[in-house]
């Protein structure tokens, strides 16, 4: 680093120094009274002093680059960062990248090619100002398996400014502002340029009446988008005569927007909110005909043009309150309306609107354990429009709680419960789908620790799902799913150089069909899970961990009056190991191991041998770290990998791994 | 609030929370509706095999039923578009393809085999990582969908990267990411947007 850098670089840290130690330590205190002003010390004069301390101009280039290859890919990346800061508060920010990768295992390569530039120029008097440019360009190359090579380009250029004033007026406070873009983007298909300009503005009145405090606010946006397109064959569609509603003329978008937000405050520990929302948007656009599923047709005869209609309304109502020490109660509902609405497709209309309420109670019980009951009831309907056999209504009732008792010092119990009905009903005849799906969970959690050195947690699961259709052609299928989990967490710390951790877990997994007809397709899937993770440190340089794991699992029908009896017709036996070594040589480098071991048997029923698969394979090499202070680091990983399989290809078997990376800010 | 008064109006007021508990432990809130006995049924595909996830989506969309896609899909199932399809005009300022879970995936399912007399889709998978309990394919795909409005015929074709793992004993589909189209059609993801636009407006 040269001399008139360091000296830069000084003058820079001191100045950020004084901004981030001294102006924010000082004015509060000031500010409320709680310490008079050293005399002869200003604040603002040092903020003052710092910022004339900085330098006319400072220039940070950063370099980035990497080289990855493992046993799918091979890719390289690189790029650098440039930031330049003005005085004046100027400032930019820029980037190339070029990224590309090669895959090994696929005639597959992507390339990527990035420049960006962002310049902000921002004022504080009053106004808020900002002003950024971008640039980024970006091409991707696939060659797929086949040789055939598809491009992919992504270039824009856009230019956003934006002012915004705020101010207050005895107890109402307001803000306005403008902003506005043009944006000129290049695509693989098409080229755009776009321009939008919006202008919103906002109040908030604060009062008392009643002696209760109460705050309306209101805030109001309008935008409005010009778009013109240019096709790869280069017409612009926006100019063709041919088509017959071309009176939607000038195409492009706007968009209106409204939104209201009331807020009541009742009393100290209750708070009422009414909130109406509504946004109406129309998008004008020269768009593809499409088949009756919404796929369009790739024909320039066939642009049409489209004219969108997206609004969304909403009215929301919350009460919460805490009427007791230890008792909140909220509620809340809503009813909303979204939808988009086409000129011309008619496939594509859509609306939906929900109507919900929902309640929610916490209290501490008696014998001081933390609770929330929560119940919601909600409709919707979904209407697809005319063309559709889909439009549907649901309705969706769900009922949680949750509770969390401490039983000791050091032993917690968490409860969770769960349940939801949903049920959709299909306008049309035609439609056989109506279904209910009633789902439940149950979920209990003991964690503790048993004596200093031993922690312990005792989780079980239980979950449930009915699929119950209800027209004579799906309800074959209807069927119930459950699963079943029980299980001990134990770790042991047997001295503060090793720990041991065990996990064991007993699961089942039962599909059950309602009619007797399927009962034959009626399954169950058990599991045994153990796993003992054993985490040590040698020395201060070595550690390393060794890890068992072992799955027993059989599947069979689910047999006898009830079900829960299995007649197995196959069962496996999944074993694992895995170990980890890590040697820290020097301060920058390090030596890994890693070796796995996989061994998985597959028996037919009655017991009989069948499939042994084992896999597995070692992983070894060095690791370098090396760090030269912020954003100067130099990463690098060069290791060896073989491994064993009855699936994989020689060159999945046989492997280096090698990472690069540097991030240089000069 | 101490004392026995605090302890009796904490009672009050819990005993109603502790009675909405029992009603809907209870089901009466929660009654599902009677099904009409079937007439039809066929038996059910076991997802023993990772290749047994993609018959399970054929024989499901060739049914017009959505009960083996939904087992075939795991809890954790995540849908990717391709970039092509994200920045189309018709999703432009909609966050149609975000968070797509198996409920959204199973939404647009229904939707679309309501509107579809014929659903046919043809596999090509090809494995990328094979491993015990995850195989990741490189599905190439055709998807012939006819109105059931008007008898239009449509046909998505592409290639996804598609990972299945074994979750207690069963392959599940766990991710779902659109890697390529073909040259002349759409792909099934731009009809996944398409439906869930509508679906979401």
């Amino acid at each position: 680093m040269t001399p008139w850098s360091r000296r830069i670089r000084a003058v820079l840290w001191t100045g950020i120094g004084l901004t981030i130690g001294v102006f924010p330590l000082a004015r509060p205190r000031a500010a409320l009274g709680q310490g008079a002003a050293v005399p002869g010390v200003n604040v603002d004069s040092l903020v003052a002093a710092a910022m004339a301390a900085r330098p006319a101009l400072v220039y940070t280039p950063t370099w980035r680059a990497q080289i990855n290859g493992n046993v799918s890919w091979v890719e390289m990346k690189n790029g650098i960062d440039n930031k330049v800061t003005l005085r004046s508060g100027l400032s930019f920010v820029g980037g190339i990248r070029l990224n590309r990768r090669l895959y090994r295992l696929q005639d597959r390569s992507e390339n990527q090619r990035s420049l960006t530039g962002t310049i902000v120029h921002r004022l504080s008097s009053g106004w808020d100002l900002r002003t950024s440019y971008r640039d980024s360009r970006q091409a991707n190359r696939v060659i797929a398996t086949g040789g055939r090579v598809t491009d992919f380009f992504l270039d824009t250029r856009s230019i956003e400014s934006s002012a915004r004033r705020r101010g207050r007026v005895r107890a109402l406070r307001w803000d306005a502002g403008v902003a506005g873009s043009v944006t000129d983007g290049r695509f693989t298909f098409k080229s755009d340029a776009t321009q939008w300009a919006m202008a919103s503005a906002g109040a908030r009145f604060d009062a008392r009446p009643f002696d209760r405090p109460v705050s309306v606010s209101v805030r109001v946006a309008r935008r409005a988008i010009r778009e013109a397109s240019r096709s790869i064959l280069g017409v612009n569609v926006f100019d063709l005569s041919s088509f017959d509603d071309a009176p939607f003329g000038d195409l492009g978008g706007r968009e209106d927007s409204l939104a209201t937000v009331v807020r009541m405050v009742m009393r100290d520990s209750t708070v009422v909110t009414a909130e109406y929302s509504r946004f109406e948007g129309v998008r004008r656009y020269a768009d593809q005909a499409r088949s009756s599923l919404g796929s369009q047709i790739f024909e320039a005869s066939a642009l049409t043009w489209e004219r969108e209609v997206r609004r969304n309304e909403a009215i929301r109502f919350g009460v919460t309150a805490t009427p007791l020490p230890g008792v909140a109660l909220s509620a809340d509902a809503k009813h909303s309306v979204n939808g988009s609405d086409f000129a011309h497709e008619d496939t594509r209309f859509s609306e939906t609107t929900t109507d919900a309420i929902a309640a929610e109670v916490r209290y501490r019980l008696p014998w001081g354990m933390d609770t929330s009951s929560k119940i919601e009831h909600e409709l919707q309907f979904r209407d697809l429009g005319p063309r559709s056999v889909a439009s549907f209504s649901e309705r969706r009732r769900k009922f949680s709680f949750s509770g969390v008792q401490s039983l000791t010092s050091t032993m917690t119990l968490n409860v969770n419960y769960n349940t939801q009905l949903a049920q959709s009903f299909y306008v049309s005849p035609d439609n056989p789908r109506d279904r209910d799906q009633l789902d439940q969970s149950l979920t209990a959690n003991l964690t503790g620790t048993v004596w200093s050195a031993m922690r312990a947690a005792m989780q079980f699961t239980w979950n449930e799902t009915q699929f119950i259709n209800i027209d004579a052609s799906q309800s074959s299928n209807n069927r119930t799913k459950q699963r079943f989990s029980l299980g001990p967490r134990i770790t042991f710390t047997l001295s503060d150089r090793t720990t041991v951790e065990q996990l064991y877990a007993v699961s089942v997994e039962k599909t059950e069909f309602h009619v007797a007809e399927r009962r034959g397709d009626d399954t169950i899937d058990r599991n045994v899970d153990f796993t003992n993770t054993v985490r040590f440190r040698l020395t201060d340089r070595v550690s390393g961990t060794f890890e068992y794991s072992l799955n027993l699992h059989d599947r069979g029908a689910a047999v006898g009056p009830r079900g829960d009896v299995i007649r197995p017709d196959r069962t496996d036996r999944t074993d694992r190991m895995r170990m980890t070594m890590r040697w820290t040589m020097t301060k920058h480098l390090r030596l890994t191991m890693d070796y796995d071991y996989s061994r998985k048997e597959d028996r037919n029923a009655g017991g009989r041998a069948g499939r042994v698969t084992i896999d597995g394979g070692v992983l070894g090499g060095l690791e370098g770290n090396f760090n030269w202070g912020p954003n100067r680091t130099l990463r690098v990983a060069l290791k060896k990998a073989n491994r064993f399989s009855p699936f994989n290809t020689d060159l999945q078997n046989d492997f280096w791994v090698a990472n690069s990376q540097v991030v240089y800010e000069f | 609030m101490r004392g026995p008064v605090c302890r009796r109006v904490r009672w009050r007021v819990a005993a109603p929370a502790v009675a909405m508990v029992a009603a809907a432990l209870g089901g009466c809130l929660f009654d599902t509706r009677t099904p009409a006995p079937p007439d039809t049924g066929r038996a059910v595909i076991t997802l023993d095999t990772p290749e047994r996830a993609f018959e399970a989506i054929r024989v499901s969309l060739a049914d017009l039923t959505d009960a083996d896609y939904e087992r075939a899909l795991s809890e954790r199932f995540r849908f990717y578009p391709l970039v092509d399809d994200s920045l189309d005009q018709n999703f432009i300022g909609t966050t149609v393809y975000d968070a797509w879970t198996k409920t959204v995936e199973l939404d647009v399912l229904g939707t679309l085999l309501g509107e579809s007399s014929r659903l046919t889709v043809t596999w090509s998978p090809a494995t990328l990582i094979n491993e015990n309990t995850f195989v990741r394919f490189s599905a190439g795909y055709t998807l012939e969908v006819v109105s059931s409005v008007d008898g239009g015929r449509t046909i998505y074709g592409g290639r996804s990267e598609i990972d299945v793992e074994n979750e207690g004993g069963n392959w599940r589909i766990t991710q779902w990411r659109d890697v390529a189209a073909t040259d002349s059609t759409r792909t099934w993801g731009f009809l996944r947007g398409l439906v869930r636009r509508r679906l979401n407006p």
